[in-house]
């Protein structure tokens, strides 16, 4: 056998049938791009149902009115963050992916696009996840958080007190922190891997 | 569409390459037909057609992941596979081919694009463009993968000339 004799029999190769193209155009695809596109879009909807249970809590079961304000403050102070992340994941969703440059310039922007998408999207939840975490758990807990979050609020700090305020919000923190990397990791940390593997091979001239 | 349908043994040729069972290489057909569709209008005419889709269909295959599954009968599947692939050729040139397709899938994804490009005749210079790569990078990266795949080819034990 050698590689050169088998030119002919590679030519003649291929009856492939393409059975329905539009089937193709509209199929969901499991490139690595499309499937950070997928995240983008889920988290999305996601947030959305979220802000109709948190605001169907709000307004119809009691708070007291100390509590109401500061979840409507909170809340809003929430959907600016979101927006801001919101406007850059869409840009984001629209400016990525490009397969007709070279093969090392589409491995690259890739790879680039990945990890920076990675860490806007670590940025995000460690910003959100927390603040969104107090508040849903004040609003779903109802007239007992409300009445114990106003009575904490008015009183003066004590060791105590403050050690519970504080260590509940470090806690919140390294746990958005720990589940967001992690996930991250499990989700994206393989194709990147394989894609800065491929990058440091085709960039490494010095083969020739 | 109809470029693409005159082309689509090269799609066909490098989802044969890259993926190993049927399912991942209709998912592969399917996303490189998506993403010629989609950037169609950065063909500007300048280059061949041909050329234009060996760049994209083969950028795709790269940057292409399998879906995670998990099938029970997944560890026999390559085996059985290659069983069928033997069965569908008849004649000598063609049994070889099925072993060089076999041989293929040791490669890197690299290493695999630079053959495929190879065996279609690309000139040196288009290979080089495609990957993005000089030239002389090209002539002992090929020269390389040639020598790597006699030997994988050597220890299935198969004669290579």
């Amino acid at each position: 056998m050698n590689i050169d004799d088998l030119k002919d029999a590679w030519k003649n190769d291929g009856k492939a049938t393409i059975n329905s193209w539009h089937d193709a155009i509209t199929g969901k695809t499991s490139s690595v791009i499309e499937k950070v596109r997928r995240s983008m879009r889920n988290e999305f909807i996601g947030t959305i149902i979220s802000y109709a249970i948190m605001l169907g809590y709000l307004f119809r079961y009691p708070q007291a009115p100390l509590f109401f304000n500061i979840g409507c403050i909170m809340l809003f102070s929430l959907t600016l963050l979101l927006c801001y992340y919101f406007v850059r994941f869409y840009l984001f969703y629209k400016a990525m992916g490009r397969y007709d440059t070279s093969l090392k310039q589409s491995i690259g922007t890739a790879a680039y696009e990945l990890e920076l998408n990675m860490e806007l999207y670590k940025s995000f939840n460690l910003c959100t996840t927390p603040l969104a975490v107090f508040v849903a758990t004040g609003i779903v807990w109802g007239k007992g958080a409300s009445d114990y979050i106003t009575r904490a609020l008015s009183s003066t700090f004590t060791i105590n007190s403050i050690s519970i305020v504080f260590g509940s919000i470090i806690i919140v923190f390294w746990a958005a922190y720990f589940f967001i990397n992690l996930h991250v990791r499990l989700t994206y940390g393989k194709p990147l891997k394989e894609l800065k593997t491929l990058m440091a091979d085709l960039g490494n001239e010095e083969l020739a | 569409m109809q470029l693409i349908e005159e082309h689509k043994g090269m799609l066909f040729k490098i989802c044969r390459i890259y993926q190993d069972d049927d399912a991942d290489r209709d998912d592969l057909m399917q996303e490189m037909i998506l993403q010629l569709w989609l950037t169609f209008d950065s063909f500007q005419g300048k280059s061949k057609f041909s050329s234009w889709m060996y760049r994209v269909a083969l950028n795709t295959a790269i940057l292409f992941f399998k879906k995670q599954k998990r099938r029970p009968d997944s560890e026999q599947l390559p085996e059985q596979l290659d069983h069928l692939e033997a069965q569908e050729f008849d004649g000598e040139k063609d049994e070889q081919l099925a072993i060089f397709y076999k041989a293929l899938k040791q490669l890197n994804k690299v290493e695999k694009a630079l053959i495929f490009l190879y065996m279609e005749d690309q000139p040196y210079e288009d290979i080089a463009h495609n990957l993005g790569i000089s030239e002389v990078n090209v002539r002992v990266r090929l020269n390389r993968t040639k020598n790597k795949l006699k030997d994988i080819i050597k220890s299935m034990n198969y004669e290579y000339r």
